[in-house]
């Protein structure tokens, strides 16, 4: 690939922008992958296609939910060419689309926010994530812990999230209400 | 959405056992509202960990947890984040000692290392050392801890006057931390190196120890020292004769801005002497950064005039010869007239005489002489693909246009194939083309080429050879900027392979090379790529390291070009 002779500082920026996004990266990828090699290629895959289309990415835009939406492309091109099903095209690099932005101001809450939105939680559905998010429990252990089934542990855990999710989301409109 | 869909939690969680895991994958193949979820519900939870780490990390971290985990029960203990180092033992071997005095000591030393696990008696050194400091590094054992000037003219090598007697009294007392510094004070590394594997772990041993590792200056004696000062950092954080000796050792891994702000905090510590060296170190340290950056960014607006309307290129601003031979080579290819190409000879000659070669010249006399009313136009089209691009129809037709004209335009096809991405689709073409031009800057981008398509058909061996070869043709012809860019590739193929030492090894050298070259941007390609070579090798400290050059480089950084291609 030539790179070209104009200048722009976000290209310049871009791949430090890439190793700050690594860990979370890694993390979510070991999240979809059932082991470390698949994990560390879909990240590098990810990596390589966020360089490959630099230019692509809007200067300025929300390189985290850019990122986080390559590598789920990915790993469904991957799960895609396992299961046998075509992959149509090589999957586009999306654009700095709304959701990237809702996927980006998540990443971009500080960690206080974040403790306080869980604080905001009704406790049958706080003590599950907890146990879970902080302490890294097994959803067994959790079930064990709160002495309920552990089906029930995944669907308050489900919720629970998804609660977080509409906080973050209210909390969103307000700023943008708020207007600068 | 369908009762499928409520999985995707569990799946994300690592719950589904195997056979529900690869129903549910089958599922998300092809579910549009999962994929729709999932990015969202992956940046929730990496808001999460970033939440619960910052929670367990921060001082304050053992209330934030009870606030949030109130009422769940025992909470986890709060953990000291105290890495315990295991014990070290390093074999040592007798020395072949010169002076009786010497051998006598270093039995003395010898056999109470042997018999030694007891605990160190702390002794001093006050007294015993000369007014001025001989050493670089600071040393935190009592009385070689107080500041005292360097003296550059004494060298490190010049020995502090301490006496036998007093070696061996620390020696008799046991006390391996003070035998080890007033080993490394007197020269004597391999016996400070044996004493020091005796002595106990502690934050000051550990920043001690690594004062002996910055002694011996090479890449991976620095990577030594960084790791035992972190670990001393971690028990100790404002402790600052391991901030300074961590500003060392990045300084001596060639990092200097994150060196610099190492000093920083030394200098904020307000100690006497230490702070004012600090501080001029640290603006040594940022000003050598200015300066490279400062000449790097000559060269390319000179370059970049040079392309746009022919400007002569400074003489001060031939020193980044790398990138100033591409320009060259666009410039001749852009240059829509024979006084525009004949304009370039004395670029041509100035780097010709770097290479020692007369590659340049002869290729800009041979431009000089060919046809312009050929080539007139396909130079300006040349001229818009590298400063402005063009839409991929045009690339195409400018390609066709290029094979077409023949002999009168190769040079401009050479340039068009790599600035187009096309050179993997016309490997043949363009390595026929580099090897009419008899000149080994595009022999070795040949080779490269060459390589890059044998490890896209996984002949990962063979490509590995081919770089090598490369390299040594690059490195015989003195083209620096080549041998830099062949690096690159053998560190993208080690990456590939998984070959991660060797990767290292080659991205140091790529990233000293390309310092030494003065190729300011290509140096932060190979920083990034240390600092993810380092993350994959779990070497958290040295990636931490780079991350931290590299955080401060892009602060501090104006804005200057991009890497030149190819």
């Amino acid at each position: 690939m030539s790179r070209g002779c104009g200048t722009d500082i976000t290209q310049r920026d871009f791949p430090d922008e890439l190793v700050r996004h690594r860990p979370s990266l890694e993390r979510s990828a070991r999240r979809l992958c059932r082991n470390r090699h698949d994990a560390e290629d879909l990240v590098q895959t990810t990596l390589e296609r966020a360089l490959q289309a630099q230019s692509q990415f809007i200067p300025g835009g929300n390189l985290g939910g850019w990122l986080f939406r390559i590598l789920c492309n990915r790993h469904r091109d991957n799960l895609r060419r396992r299961t046998g099903i075509q992959v149509p095209l090589p999957d586009e690099v999306p654009d700095n689309t709304p959701e990237a932005e809702e996927v980006s101001s998540v990443l971009a809450l500080p960690p206080e926010a974040v403790l306080e939105a869980m604080r905001q939680l009704p406790p049958e559905l706080r003590a599950p994530l907890e146990l879970l998010a902080v302490r890294g429990k097994r959803y067994r252990e959790i079930a064990e812990e709160l002495s309920v089934p552990i089906n029930t542990v995944g669907t308050r855990i489900r919720r629970a999230r998804q609660r977080l999710q509409e906080i973050f989301a209210a909390r969103g409109a307000r700023q943008q209400g708020g207007g600068r | 959405m369908t009762d499928a869909c409520e999985r995707l939690h569990a799946y994300v969680d690592g719950e589904l056992d195997p056979e529900e895991h690869l129903a549910f994958e089958t599922h998300l193949a092809t579910c549009d509202a999962c994929n729709a979820e999932l990015p969202h519900l992956l940046a929730l939870l990496a808001a999460l960990d970033h939440a619960a780490e910052a929670a367990s990390s921060a001082p304050a971290g053992g209330a934030h947890l009870t606030l949030i985990t109130g009422g769940l029960g025992p909470d986890r203990p709060p953990e000291l984040p105290v890495i315990p180092r295991p014990t070290r033992r390093r074999p040592w071997r007798i020395a072949a000692l010169a002076g009786a005095a010497a051998v006598a000591v270093a039995a003395g030393v010898v056999l109470y290392l042997r018999n030694s696990p007891a605990p160190p008696a702390v002794a001093s050194l006050q007294g015993e050392l000369a007014a001025t400091r001989s050493l670089d590094a600071r040393l935190s054992y009592p009385g070689a801890e107080r500041y005292r000037q360097l003296d550059v003219a004494r060298g490190a090598q010049a020995p502090e006057p301490i006496s036998m007697d007093r070696l061996l009294e620390l020696a008799r007392a046991k006390d391996w931390h003070g035998v080890a510094v007033a080993s490394l004070l007197t020269g004597d590394r391999e016996r400070a190196a044996r004493a020091f594997a005796q002595a106990a772990a502690t934050p000051q041993i550990d920043s001690d120890r690594a004062a002996l590792d910055l002694m011996d200056g090479s890449p991976a004696a620095f990577e030594r020292a960084l790791e035992e000062v972190d670990r001393a950092l971690v028990a100790l954080p404002n402790d600052a004769a391991a901030l300074w000796n961590r500003a060392l050792a990045l300084a001596g891994m060639n990092l200097p801005l994150a060196a610099a702000r190492e000093l920083d905090r030394v200098a904020a510590l307000d100690e006497p002497g230490w702070a004012n060296e600090a501080r001029a170190r640290a603006q040594a340290l940022r000003a050598s950064v200015v300066q490279r950056r400062t000449r790097w960014k000559q060269a390319n607006d000179a370059g970049k005039r040079l392309l746009e309307d022919g400007s002569a290129v400074p003489p001060e601003a031939t020193g980044v010869t790398g990138y100033l031979t591409i320009i060259l080579y666009d410039a001749a290819r852009a240059a829509p007239s024979r006084t525009r190409v004949e304009a370039l000879l004395p670029l041509a000659q100035a780097l010709d005489s770097a290479y020692r070669s007369d590659h340049l010249a002869a290729y800009v006399r041979r431009v000089a002489a060919s046809d312009f009313r050929i080539r007139m136009p396909l130079a300006e089209t040349y001229r818009a693909l590298c400063t402005q691009g063009l839409d991929s129809t045009a690339q195409d037709a400018f390609v066709n246009r290029l094979e077409q004209a023949g002999a009168a335009a190769e040079d401009i096809l050479l340039g068009a194939l790599v600035y187009t991405g096309r050179v993997a689709a016309h490997l043949d073409e363009y390595r026929r083309l580099a090897a009419a031009t008899q000149d080994p800057w595009f022999a070795v981008i040949a080779e490269g080429e060459a390589a890059k398509a044998e490890i896209a058909r996984d002949e990962h061996a063979a490509a590995e050879r081919r770089l090598r070869d490369a390299l040594a043709l690059a490195q015989r012809e003195r083209l620096a900027y080549r041998a830099i860019m062949t690096r690159e590739a053998l560190v993208a193929l080690h990456r590939k392979t998984r070959n991660l030492s060797q990767a290292h090894d080659q991205a140091r050298l790529w990233f000293r090379d390309a310092a030494a070259a003065g190729e300011w941007v290509v140096e932060q390609d190979a920083l990034l790529a240390l600092a993810a070579i380092n993350q994959d090798r779990q070497a958290n400290g040295l990636a931490r390291a780079y991350l931290e050059e590299i955080r401060e480089r892009s602060d501090r950084s104006a804005p200057i070009g991009p890497s030149p291609h190819g």
